[in-house]
């Protein structure tokens, strides 16, 4: 059956809230609590057309100083690179390490109590509100600069997020196995292992591939408050003004991180 | 000094009864936390090596009764006994578990896992919890996964994943996995109402097969009558939470069903109870 043809100067909403006072306050009511919450924004944020416009020459100034990119110092960044995938590496490992007992934990369904579970559910949204570089700082404090206080930092905070998320896919997990095995008289070790990890190991193990992509960008940051890896050579070339090895850093990273989440995707379609 | 004796004597009675008798309900009711009374005082006694069909609508109570006798529901009140351990004793669940093999409408496989893990998970409460964990079982473990999957007729798919498997097929293999517990009783829920009628007349073949054979007490519940008939040497007929009837299978008469059945009872049973007059017919 052929389509009609559409008359487009007839449009109409699908509720025509126009004709309906109460809707049509509720629309403007809205839109304008939207606006305010934009303006005050705005005000607090300095938004300021003009200083970007100001600005513009300043930035065009940094841009041209940035290239030709002076790749001579690559061998130089060798080093730093490879620690910052190692740093990425363990932090993740870490991380999983110690999300499989607070997971477990902040699942209500297999929680051996509930104090247990609510402490388990507050750790895990503690260390997921405190960023990395925050972790960084402090470790760096208290273990003295380098790669080290970066691991930590990465493990504690990704901990966070990789809990929450095996704490939710165990909560929603299929009960008719687990019910199952109960009734066997398995213990609750057994049902953990025969009927819950079946059900969330491929999620899980695409959160964790995840977690290192994550790791890994966050990685090549950790190195400006002096917790290793590249970022220690970024910060350094920036503050010297030496803008053409920055671009070459910059570059550097963007080849890793893609051939991070090349590999990550590649492990994940292996395994599952 | 009156009752030294009787005391004795009721002693004595009560083992000579656990001797035949493999299941004892007594005043089981069972009221769950919205106000719902699933269960208003049942009082059955299941004999060792019979087969017992429970029948009745939806809503009376079948899948709760059998769930409170291994303990999967905590009963309200009332006392349940299978093979001489209280099942309320919560030291003796586990134990009484591994002797009551349970069915599901549902299968309730882990999917994915291989057929024969899903039939060693029948083992686990027997096993060694550090070796199991780490997915280890002695020899013969496996062999008798193997012999079990044989009786049910799978035992070539033994290394298949679960979910490779068809309906009838895996409720074959949770019939397996109830078997690979040596179990005393096999409680089967509505075991083949998600199956096709040929895979169906298999199941209740294979469960009327363990129950002759191997003399394991079989409880099921079913939505047929026809199969009930058929299969059932005793049928229990349970209505609103309780026992509306109870005979031998074979002197099911159309009045029976239409007692347990009654129409007028609940909206969506009243399509429930026409089938089962046709299906009676
Ligand atoms: N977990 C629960 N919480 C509250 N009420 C429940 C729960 N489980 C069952 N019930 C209620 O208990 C009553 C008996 O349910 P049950 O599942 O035992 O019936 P059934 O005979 O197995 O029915 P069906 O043939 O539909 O499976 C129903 O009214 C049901 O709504
Ligand atoms: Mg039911």
């Amino acid at each position: 059956m052929p389509t009609p043809k559409q008359n487009c100067l007839n449009l109409q909403p699908i509720v025509p809230w126009f004709k309906n006072t109460r809707a049509a306050l509720r629309r403007g009511a809205i839109a304008g609590i939207l606006l305010l919450v934009y303006v005050w924004s705005a005000r607090g944020a300095h938004l300021s057309l003009s200083e970007l416009i100001q600005g513009l020459p300043g930035l065009a100034d940094i841009v041209s100083r940035m290239v030709p990119p002076d790749f001579s110092i690559l061998p130089k960044l060798l080093e730093p690179t490879v620690e910052t995938l190692q740093i990425s590496i363990w932090g993740t490992t870490l991380a999983i390490l110690f999300t499989i007992p607070f997971g477990l934990a902040a699942a209500r369904n297999i929680s051996p109590h509930p104090v247990v579970y609510g402490v388990a559910r507050f750790v895990l949204n503690a260390t997921r509100s405190i960023s990395e570089i925050i972790f960084a700082l402090v470790f760096v404090a208290a273990v003295g600069l380098g790669p080290f206080p970066g691991v930590l930092a990465l493990a504690f905070h990704s901990v966070g997020m990789l809990g929450k998320f095996l704490a939710d896919s165990i909560e929603n997990i299929d009960a008719g196995p687990v019910e199952a095995l109960v009734a066997t008289g398995a213990s609750k070790w057994q049902v953990v292992v025969y009927a819950v990890v079946p059900q969330i190991l491929p999620e899980f193990v695409t959160l964790c591939l995840y977690r290192w992509e994550l790791n890994f960008r966050s990685a090549t940051i950790l190195g400006i408050v002096g917790a290793g890896g590249i970022g220690f050579e970024l910060i350094t070339s920036m503050r010297l003004f030496q803008y053409q090895d920055m671009t070459t850093i910059l570059a550097v990273i963007l080849v890793l991180v893609t051939a991070v989440d090349y590999i990550s995707t590649f492990i994940r379609k292996k395994i599952i | 000094m009156v009752a030294v004796a009787p005391f004795h004597l009721i002693l004595a009675h009560l083992q000579c009864r656990e001797v035949i008798e493999m299941i004892q309900i007594r005043g089981l009711r069972k009221e769950f936390g919205d106000g719902t009374k699933a269960l208003r005082g049942i009082d059955l006694h299941v004999e060792r090596g019979q087969l017992a069909v429970l029948l009745g609508p939806s809503g009376a109570g079948k899948s709760t009764l059998l769930r409170c006798i291994n303990g999967l529901v905590k009963a309200t009140a009332g006392e349940i006994v299978v093979d001489g351990t209280g099942v309320h004793q919560l030291r003796h669940l586990e134990d009484v578990r591994s002797k009551v093999g349970m069915i599901f409408q549902q299968f309730n496989l882990v999917k994915r896992l291989m057929v024969i893990e899903n039939v060693l998970c029948g083992r686990l409460a027997r096993s060694n919890i550090f070796a199991s964990c780490l997915k280890l079982f002695p020899p013969g473990d496996i062999e008798q996964a193997l012999f079990c999957l044989e009786r049910v007729g799978l035992a070539e798919k033994a290394y298949h994943r679960a979910d490779q498997l068809s309906g009838g097929q895996q409720q074959r293999v949770g019939i397996a996995r109830a078997l690979a517990q040596n179990p005393r009783v096999i409680l089967a829920d509505e075991p083949v109402a998600s199956l096709d009628p040929r895979s169906a007349e298999r199941v209740m073949t294979i469960l009327r097969d363990i129950n002759a054979r191997d003399g394991i007490t079989v409880i099921v519940s079913l939505h047929n009558i026809d199969l009930a008939t058929r299969y059932g040497g005793r049928i229990v007929g349970l209505r609103d939470g309780a026992v509306v009837l109870d005979k031998p299978g074979a002197s099911l008469t159309k009045w029976d069903v239409e007692r347990i059945y009654e129409a007028g009872y609940s909206d969506d049973d009243e399509m429930d109870c026409e089938q089962v007059r046709y299906a009676h017919a």
